[in-house]
């Protein structure tokens, strides 16, 4: 029971700290603004401009969640072991997996709270785009929907890599790095993948090589499941097994990071 | 009778630079601190004072023997339950303000809401921080900083204090306001472990001491024995009819000081009290003082540093990294 105390009342400190962050106020602002520009954008594109502004809005959201993700991995969790203001909580009758769960549930707080201030700033932007286009196709708005909550679940993930490095690193800037890293790897894994099974690949590489890199696949996140970008912008159809396993897949990667952040962090020494 | 603090061969080493060099910060350290006392730990810059309280607070695991707050193992959190804690250089969440702070360390402990504002409203008199609990903690300078981390120390009326140079960084005002709120818990017959290397503070404060000397405890006891060992010489002050001179005195060697022909002070056994001050007397002269000569605690520090040669350099690294 006062374990659950414990994990709330760091998740709602933490949030405070995000949302009195200059830099994450900066870039919700930056947002806002970037968001009730899509009208302006496409109307550049007299062809299609709602397929334009749902495009340009989603991929708005989805790199401001990712930098805002980011930047609270850094301010919150690795800045704070580096300047030791955590020791506070940490000696505090409290286990550690208490700690990096309240500092996850923060965290968890933040990004829907970031994801649904962009989510309704877009979804603004989108319908006066459409107020504006005469024979306007129709919105698939549950797969808009479903887009925001892919964003969301990779900000989720980002952010448990992020504990995860911060359970291991004595820097501050280190986690930041390696998150940014994993971000970029996990947008190309699918690319590879698609590489690998085409038969090119064999006379390209040896079947070593292969093997490490279908490893490699496995090992790291595969943030492109997450994106459903494309079926938002075109209207295609999704099917619910497609979704399932995709939104399965990015919590279950989550969970099995925040494990080993917990894990590693029991036997960690503080700075 | 439990102890506050009892440890078994508590040791620490740390990996440092990419070669994984080890530095012992602590070696087979066995304390016992009772419950009810002050006791000062006592010790040079890396003598290791912060690792064993960080060890004892849970934010340091030891890599040798272990250690128990009133009986309960260390690496349980419930040893933390009844201790408070002052970090040597105190931060917090910079974005919070006190009272939001107090809020959220209150429900660390278990605290109920209205408890935590009685104590915070007390606490930030205490501390003279009562003008600032609405302000964000951003804005502190660092002897605010300071004085709200013991204000956090003292939160939930924990039984053990535990303060990490709680003087150290303050001007005399603020160190004249930690060593009265020691003075007062101690009335309340709380137990008390600082470390500190500031050395008056010790002697008015502390029933038994500790001293580390590079890992290694090199003496644990009351401080006067360590301050004034057995057989030590004396200082007496005495004062002589003007027309009395030095030489002509059976007990004066050489005087220490002397003041207008009227004051002086000599060193002598504690064996020779007695005649001493009959001789004085005998001459027409009086004792104005008579006390233990003191050894400074410098002078504690370098004899117990020499009996620990064949220890030297052991939180030295041996290459440069
Ligand atoms: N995190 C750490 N990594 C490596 N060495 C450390 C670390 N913390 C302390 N040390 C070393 O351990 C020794 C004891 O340090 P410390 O406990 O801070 O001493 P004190 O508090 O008595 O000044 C020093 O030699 C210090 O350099
Ligand atoms: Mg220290």
């Amino acid at each position: 029971m006062h374990a659950f105390a414990a994990i709330w009342a760091i998740g709602i400190a933490t949030m405070k700290g995000g949302l009195r962050d200059r830099l994450i106020q900066s870039l919700l602002l930056a947002g806002f603004f970037f968001l009730f520009s899509t009208m302006v954008f496409s109307s550049f594109s007299m062809r299609q401009p709602m397929e334009v502004a749902i495009n340009y809005s989603l991929a708005t959201v989805q790199i401001l969640a990712v930098l805002i993700t980011l930047f609270l991995g850094l301010n919150l969790l690795s800045r704070e072991i580096e300047s030791r203001a955590g020791h506070g909580v940490l000696t505090q009758p409290l286990s550690r997996s208490a700690y990096v769960l309240g500092k996850f549930f923060g965290l968890m707080l933040l990004c829907c709270i970031v994801v649904a201030f962009l989510a309704l700033c877009a979804v603004i932007g989108v319908l006066l785009v459409r107020a504006g286009t005469p024979n306007a196709p129709l919105i698939l708005w549950e797969n808009f929907g479903l887009s925001l909550m892919g964003i969301l679940l990779i900000s989720l993930l980002l952010g448990a890599a992020s504990l995860l490095f911060c359970a291991v690193a004595t820097s501050a800037i280190l986690p930041f790095l390696a998150t940014i890293a994993i971000w970029v790897i996990g947008n190309s894994t699918q690319t590879v993948k698609n590489y690998l099974d085409a038969n090119i690949a064999d006379q390209a590489m040896t079947p070593q090589l292969k093997a490490i890199i279908t490893g490699a696949y496995y090992v790291f996140p595969n943030l492109s499941l997450l994106d459903f970008k494309v079926y938002a912008i075109y209207g295609l159809p999704l099917a619910a097994a497609q979704v399932g396993f995709a939104l399965t897949y990015g919590l279950a990667y989550t969970i099995v990071l925040l494990t080993l952040a917990t894990r590693l962090f029991q036997t960690r020494d503080m700075l | 009778m439990t102890s506050a603090i009892k440890t078994s061969n508590l040791g620490k080493w740390y990996k440092k630079g990419v070669r994984g060099q080890k530095i012992e910060a602590l070696v087979d350290l066995n304390l016992e601190v009772r419950e009810g006392e002050v006791f000062g730990f006592i010790g040079g810059n890396g003598a290791g004072k912060s690792t064993t309280i960080k060890i004892l607070m849970g934010l340091n695991r030891p890599t040798a023997g272990q250690a128990f707050i009133f009986d309960t193992r260390i690496d349980d959190p419930a040893a933390r339950d009844r201790v408070g804690y002052l970090s040597e250089h105190p931060q917090f969440y910079d974005f919070l303000t006190p009272l939001e702070l107090f809020r959220l360390m209150g429900t660390l402990r278990r605290m109920e809401g209205k408890r935590i504002h009685q104590r915070a409203d007390e606490l930030l008199h205490l501390v003279a921080l009562a003008d600032a609990s609405n302000r964000r903690i951003k804005g502190f300078s660092k002897g605010m900083v300071q004085r709200l981390g013991i204000a956090v120390a003292l939160l939930g009326d924990p039984e053990l204090l535990i303060l990490d140079e709680p003087m150290s960084g303050l001007d005399p005002l603020g160190r004249h306001l930690v060593a009265n709120i020691i003075r007062e818990l101690q009335q309340q017959g709380k137990t008390i472990f600082f470390s500190t290397h500031i050395i008056p503070d010790i002697e008015t404060l502390c029933d038994r001491v500790g001293i580390l000397v590079r890992g290694h405890q090199k003496y644990a006891g009351s401080i006067h024995e360590a301050l004034y060992p057995q057989g030590s010489r004396f200082e007496i002050t005495v004062r002589m009819p003007e027309q009395w001179k030095v030489e002509q005195s059976s007990f004066a060697r050489k005087p220490l000081l002397w003041q207008k022909n009227v004051l002086y002070r000599f060193e002598i056994e504690e064996t020779e009290i007695a005649a001493t001050v009959q001789a004085v007397m005998d001459q027409g002269g009086s004792v104005a003082t008579l006390e233990p000569k003191r050894r400074s605690l410098e002078e504690l520090f370098l004899q117990l540093s020499e009996d620990s040669v064949p220890n030297l350099g052991d939180a030295v690294p041996t290459t440069v990294s």
